[in-house]
């Protein structure tokens, strides 16, 4: 065989650097300490250390597989429209006026993720003009890391980050996160937490995302919620969707990137929904007809394994209280290991304070550990977690957190 | 406190966006209340009840992993590691040099439009010639808007010849002589969509020297690898036969209809570098190009698929299924022929016959595929492209009346 010549220089192909969150948990892979932990990639994890496929989950799979009316056909390309109508009901509420009105509409995507992409892709095409990439798109500091890129890639030139975690108090900045909604340019799209905020953990109260609120209504700024831990925050579907219910109620044209990956544990099926909260349903309809033309070049229609399972669970009563008490059964262990971190830190006398350890919410948690610390931590205790201080209380068991509070303790101690 | 509603929308301007030409006549087909309604349009394979078929090497395959009580942990970036193997031992033949040097990387991708995407975008990014696809003419209704999306500009070579319903080989080696050197080339490695019309070995050997000259990029685009012939290896063969005489193409897979895995979507991206060393380097920006769109691909087909493609045993069902599914359409053929002659037409059909894969291009014109939905209730896209797959013994005797009235 003779390869071409031309295809020695054809591909300027720079190697690219692993998305990190993937190099941590290859790292703790491949490291063979007996003792070693990984508070790193967010998944969830039994006080055994495993991955947990949720009981309705496994229950629900039964169903399909002895269901002989089933087949692998393709979905439409919006997606399952039981999935995504009963998806939107979970991030709105049953009641919500907005549905009865007929004004709320969704697409199924490839986990939330996908979800952010679509709305990304459709506002860069229709937003704030048409194909306007100027408009600035707004990401909290510190954000999800693939946030940048989301929207980047959909053709957003302006990607900023708006004020969030006051790393000194070791809680929200608001002051600076207010400053920001006034002083950005109008129109700027604003990437919003729903709750459980990733990587901080800390979410605005009530209060505060009311103020956030009125100034994103008076100055005009679009709401993009990224919903990734409804239920698994609180425990309470209701309370972890009060900042989007309440944006919805002030009125707000907005989107809503909904993810099933954690709270039903289906993070390889991709499981997720862009639910559009529009003005009317004539817009709506608009709406989607555009989004089915960026969905038809970009995977056609969607996956339908875990949107089956996802719509036959919050469509039948019974296996919907059943999801709810697993979701509680994960978001109790996380409150719990924050309970027992927080008291084995103070029990030490480890210098600081670490109230923000249960202050914070969902499944990750802003240690507040300086790079240095956060390096120590990793080669000398074996304990992965993301440079920025994150960690994941899931990756923490009865057996490990001892471990833990004490590797923490020395690296305090030992490393500024 | 609820702000009133003001009449301003941001979405005011958005345009109602046409149907889908191909997703949008199933549509329009569910809408339609004839019992004798037959849906031609969207390729997807039906058995000889008209019904979607179920593989059975799939429902082994199924529980098979249901057996095994897998957890639900993210999949890579590139997808399931065995998946993307057997998908491209399956493309380039198990004992391809391509392989054994490593120099091929292969991505699990969403079916074959994500493949083309993913594809699409990494073109766009890192090739260094002209952004410049060149279509047969014609081709898939979706290749144009996806190289569209992804930055590209689409042309087009000669391909399909109207008067013989053929392939018109003079004009496709002609048209390609002229492309721009380094300029990216799309083939359909068999069963071309929509016209069923693909070049002979021979004529594939002079596509591939006149391609060398022009120093294109080939990007094959294989959805139906085994639907052509009944024979994977033998819908394969231009393939292989191109990476033997030193393209190094790329390569987009569907595993949607060959095993029947429509909406698990379920497919693969290969690019074939050089060496192992470029395979990294292009492996690594896949993954960048990737992460901001899904993160990572869907479990369940893959799972499906690297099960049947590893295990002898359903290998070898798979096999026999997909043999299946090629001959039934092939038989349908022979009788939609049959059927037109006992109609009384006058016209030539023999291409019918002669055209290989789901889909016929039956040259019928706009207005006569109107008369024939309107009319008849047979749904089919406007290019006069039907699919196969969706006759049955049962209608192919009303199709022949229907085309024969409205073409007679």
């Amino acid at each position: 065989i003779v390869p071409l010549a031309v295809s020695v220089n054809r591909f300027e192909v720079p190697q690219a650097a692993p998305v990190a969150v993937f190099k941590l948990s290859q790292d703790f892979s491949n490291d063979q300490f007996p003792q070693k932990v990984n508070l790193g990639v967010g998944a969830y994890r039994t006080d055994e250390g495993q991955p947990w496929v949720l009981p309705v989950v496994k229950k629900v799979e039964k169903i399909i597989v002895h269901d002989d009316r089933l087949n692998h056909e393709y979905l439409p390309i919006l997606g399952l429209p039981e999935f995504r109508s009963s998806a939107s009901k979970i991030a709105l509420g049953d009641d919500s006026p907005a549905i009865q009105e007929d004004r709320v509409g969704a697409v199924q995507c490839l986990g939330g993720t996908g979800a952010l992409k679509m709305g990304a892709e459709f506002l860069r095409r229709f937003y704030n003009g048409n194909n306007n990439t100027k408009t600035p798109v707004y990401v909290s500091a510190p954000t999800w890391e693939n946030h940048n890129a989301v929207f980047a890639n959909a053709g957003f030139d302006d990607v900023r980050p708006y004020k969030y975690w006051d790393a000194e108090n070791r809680g929200l900045d608001l002051a600076g996160f207010l400053g920001d909604l006034e002083s950005c340019p109008e129109h700027s799209i604003f990437v919003l937490h729903a709750c459980a905020h990733n990587p901080t953990g800390t979410d605005p109260t009530q209060e505060q995302w009311m103020q956030i609120a009125d100034i994103m209504m008076r100055r005009k700024l679009f709401v993009f919620f990224d919903s990734a831990y409804q239920g698994f925050a609180s425990g309470s579907l209701e309370k972890d969707a009060w900042a989007v219910r309440y944006f919805v109620s002030m009125g707000f044209e907005m989107f809503c990137a909904q993810s099933f990956s954690k709270n039903f544990g289906l993070y390889n099926e991709r499981v997720g929904n862009l639910t559009i909260v529009a003005q009317d349903a004539d817009n709506l309809k608009r709406i989607l007809s555009q989004m089915e033309k960026i969905v038809r070049t970009t995977w056609s229609n969607p996956p339908s394994q875990g949107a089956r399972i996802v719509a036959i669970t919050l469509n039948s009563p019974e296996l919907f209280s059943e999801w709810k008490d697993n979701v509680k059964t994960m978001a109790d262990r996380v409150l719990l290991m924050r309970a027992q971190l927080k008291a084995k830190l103070q029990a030490l006398g480890t210098p600081g304070t670490w109230d923000h350890i249960t202050e914070q919410i969902g499944m990750f948690s802003f240690t507040g550990l300086n790079s240095k610390q956060v390096e120590y931590m990793v080669k000398e205790k074996h304990i992965y977690l993301m440079a920025s201080g994150r960690i994941n209380m899931c990756g923490l068991t009865t057996k490990n957190i001892d471990y833990v509070a004490e590797s923490i303790h020395e690296t305090v101690t030992m490393v500024q | 406190m609820k702000i009133a509603h003001t009449t301003f929308s941001w979405w005011g301007g958005v345009q109602m966006g046409p149907p889908d030409p191909i997703l949008g006549v199933t549509e329009a087909f569910k809408r339609d209340t004839n019992p004798k309604k037959m849906n031609l349009g969207v390729g997807a394979y039906r058995d000889d009840q008209g019904k979607p078929f179920v593989l059975s090497c799939v429902r082994k395959a199924e529980a098979i992993i249901t057996s095994k009580q897998l957890d639900k942990e993210y999949l890579p970036i590139g997808g399931l590691g065995e998946f993307s193997k057997a998908c491209a031992e399956l493309a380039l033949g198990a004992d391809s040099e391509v392989l054994k040097s490593g120099r091929n990387i292969t991505v699990q991708t969403i079916s074959g439009t994500g493949s083309l995407r993913i594809g699409a975008n990494f073109l766009s990014r890192f090739h260094g010639g002209p952004l410049d696809v060149y279509l047969p003419k014609p081709s898939w209704g979706n290749h144009t808007p996806i190289f569209r999306d992804a930055g590209m500009q689409l042309k087009a070579y000669r391909y399909y010849d109207p008067s013989t319903c053929g392939f018109d080989f003079k004009g496709a080696l002609d048209d390609i002589s002229k492309i721009p050197e380094q300029s990216v080339i799309m083939l359909h490695a068999c069963a071309h969509n929509p016209t069923g019309v693909d070049p002979r070995p021979e004529q594939w050997k002079e596509i591939s020297d006149i391609v060398k000259k022009r120093n294109l990029l080939v990007f094959f685009d294989m959805a139906y690898q085994g639907f052509a012939s009944g024979d994977i290896d033998r819908d394969a063969w231009a393939v292989r036969y191109f990476i033997e005489q030193g393209h190094n193409i790329v390569l987009s897979q569907s595993f949607a209809k060959n095993m029947g895995l429509y909406g698990e979507r379920v497919g693969g991206f290969t690019v074939v570098c050089n060496d192992a060393e470029e395979a990294k380097r292009v492996e690594s920006q896949l993954k960048i190009l990737i992460r901001p769109i899904y993160s990572n691909p869907p479990m369940n087909g893959a799972r499906i698929a690297a099960t049947i493609l590893n295990t002898p045993d359903l290998r070898s069902i798979w096999l026999g299924e997909v043999h299946g599914m090629a001959n039934r359409i092939i038989k349908m053929r022979e009788q939609l022929v049959a059927g037109l002659k006992k109609e009384g037409s006058s016209h030539n059909w023999q291409h019918v016959i002669d055209q290989i894969g789901m889909f016929c291009f039956t040259g019928l014109k706009p207005e006569q595929v109107e008369r024939l939905t309107k009319e008849f209730s047979v749904y089919m896209t406007k290019d006069g492209r039907i699919s196969m797959a969706g006759v049955t013994s049962g209608n192919v005797g009303y199709l022949a009346q229907g085309i024969h009235a409205v073409t007679k």
